[in-house]
């Protein structure tokens, strides 16, 4: 049996808060698959789970803030948890389980406290945000059913203040995230129900701290930590983007408007293959170790236009088409912005890129993301004079700064980074 | 195609690429990059949104004529 615990989704994480299960006992489920929200200074982080098997207990409730590395559920191996659970989920559960932290239990007693419903049913439910504990089910021996999940969709819930309303599931969604207190909101929604767009002007909890405030303070303490315990060193290098443009150009012509690249994805490739290269940028510092990262895992620093950075990593980023690189960098970027990133891009990055080109700046000298070890750092893309053949030209010239932790390399490595990233922009149909 | 049909079009597909963008907020004859904080990649995802809903084709060359969103719905209406 293994355990799946609280994971730390950041360098000064010390707890996390259980935002809310996607799954319940005796679901079976695979490596990769998302099985719970962990609610932190950074956003709502969608979980992944590193084991297969069957949930075997859920140990903590939602809502409950726990240290990082305290179990939160329990998973059997698939073959023998599966056979426990199939008795109960024949029958109605006899729902003997402890209740009294919202754990639920399979196993020792052979109970099963979980709703039952179809993988389809489930996952309608998490669509329209509603929970299946407590849900009646109308379908044979009391199974839940689409139906039942849609018409809870609208239900009446406690508002803050512990009086009743009736809510959406998105509204409830957007002022669990917005801390908003809807006790007093009108609602223009069916049966009354208050909707997303009622949410507009509402205040927020009384003794709330915003996300925003608490993200400004989560990278408060990142980036003091990072000034006060790396030792940073710095090399700048100017590279010509002439030829990387021109490729880029001829590209997007031939590809459709769908298909299209940005000169960010050929950053991202360049920097992951140079990391490929150069294994002492690619490590984490954690205590007085240094770690060595186990692909090319790139953050990517993205701005949040309410306010607030993230960088959440684009694993194996010098893997696969430059295509698909763009299309993960884009979903990636959008989910960072809609605050849905998930636990293994919160932690596997040894390097971030950030680019403040776009904002019109020429160079960028950044600070590390601890506990990564390099950050680089692109300026904008500027027409200058540039010597080719003892003549001068003008030539599109990016400057990118690498800033890295001294403790793990020196800047005769870091400059031999920044050299291989140059020869990688140069050829841009390799990447 | 009217001129406010395209303008209630182009931002539609600008919110899907910038949710938290509220239209009034947006003027016509503004710097949209600027203004709105887009990046490139935002840019590209509002031509691919403006694509998918008028199957207005906008190659790359011409993103510069649709720095404000005045300038795009002239642009668009002019192809449509």
């Amino acid at each position: 049996m293994a355990e799946f615990v609280m994971p730390s989704l950041g360098a000064d994480m010390t707890a996390g808060t259980l935002g809310r299960w996607l799954v319940t006992v005796g679901d079976r489920v695979s490596q990769g698959d998302i099985i719970a929200e962990v609610e932190t200074d950074k956003g709502t982080i969608e979980v992944e789970v590193f084991t297969g098997g069957v949930i075997e207990a859920l140990l903590v409730g939602e809502g409950e803030k726990v240290p990082v590395g305290t179990a939160l559920a329990e998973i059997g191996e698939a073959g023998t948890a599966l056979e426990s659970a199939s008795a109960p989920v024949s029958a109605p559960a006899s729902a003997s389980a402890s209740r009294s932290r919202g754990i639920m239990t399979l196993g020792g007693s052979g109970d099963l406290d979980g709703p039952m419903a179809t993988p389809a049913v489930r996952r309608r439910a998490h669509e329209l945000d509603v929970p299946l504990q407590g849900l009646s089910g109308t379908g044979e021996h009391g199974r839940i059913t689409r139906e039942d999940v849609e018409q809870a969709a609208v239900a009446e819930v406690q508002a803050p203040s512990g009086d009743r309303v009736r809510i959406s599931p998105y509204a409830r969604r957007l002022a669990r995230q917005r801390q908003i207190d809807f006790t007093d909101v009108q609602g223009t929604g069916p049966e009354g129900a208050i909707a997303a767009r009622d949410l507009e002007g509402a205040p927020a909890k009384a003794s709330a701290e915003s996300p925003k405030k608490r993200m400004q303070r989560a990278i408060a303490a990142a980036m003091t930590r990072a000034n006060d315990e790396i030792p940073h060193y710095y090399v700048e290098h100017a590279i010509d983007m002439g030829t990387a443009l021109e490729w880029l150009r001829e590209k997007n012509q031939s590809l459709s408007v769908n298909e299209r690249l940005v000169s960010g994805v050929l950053f991202l490739r360049a920097v992951a293959r140079a990391l490929r290269k150069h294994p002492l940028l690619n490590a984490t510092w954690q205590g007085r170790e240094v770690i060595q990262g186990d692909g090319s895992h790139v953050g990517l620093a993205v701005s949040l236009r309410g306010g607030g950075l993230v960088a959440p990593a684009l694993r194996d980023a010098d893997q696969g088409s430059l295509s698909e690189l763009m299309a993960r960098m884009t979903d990636l970027v959008s989910r960072a912005r809609a605050g849905a990133m998930r636990s293994s891009e919160m932690t596997s990055a040894t390097i971030t890129l950030t680019s403040l080109g776009e904002r019109g700046v020429e160079s960028v000298t950044p600070i590390i993301f601890p506990p990564q070890v390099a950050i680089v750092g692109f300026g904008a893309i500027l027409t200058r004079p540039w010597v080719v053949d003892d003549q001068i030209v003008a030539r599109p010239i990016v400057r990118v700064t690498l800033g890295a932790d001294h403790r793990v390399s020196n800047g005769h490595q870091g400059a031999r980074f920044l050299v291989a990233l140059d020869r990688f922009l140069q050829e841009p149909d390799k990447l | 195609m009217k001129r406010d049909e395209i303008r209630a079009t182009l931002m539609a597909c600008l919110s899907d690429v910038a949710p938290e963008i509220a239209e009034e907020e947006v003027e016509d004859d503004v710097d949209i990059r600027d203004e709105l904080d887009l990046d490139s990649m935002d840019i590209l995802r509002w031509v691919q949104g403006i694509h998918k809903a008028l199957g207005v084709e906008i190659p790359e060359e011409d993103y510069g004529k649709m720095t404000s969103l005045g300038d795009a719905i002239d642009y668009v209406a002019g192809r449509i």
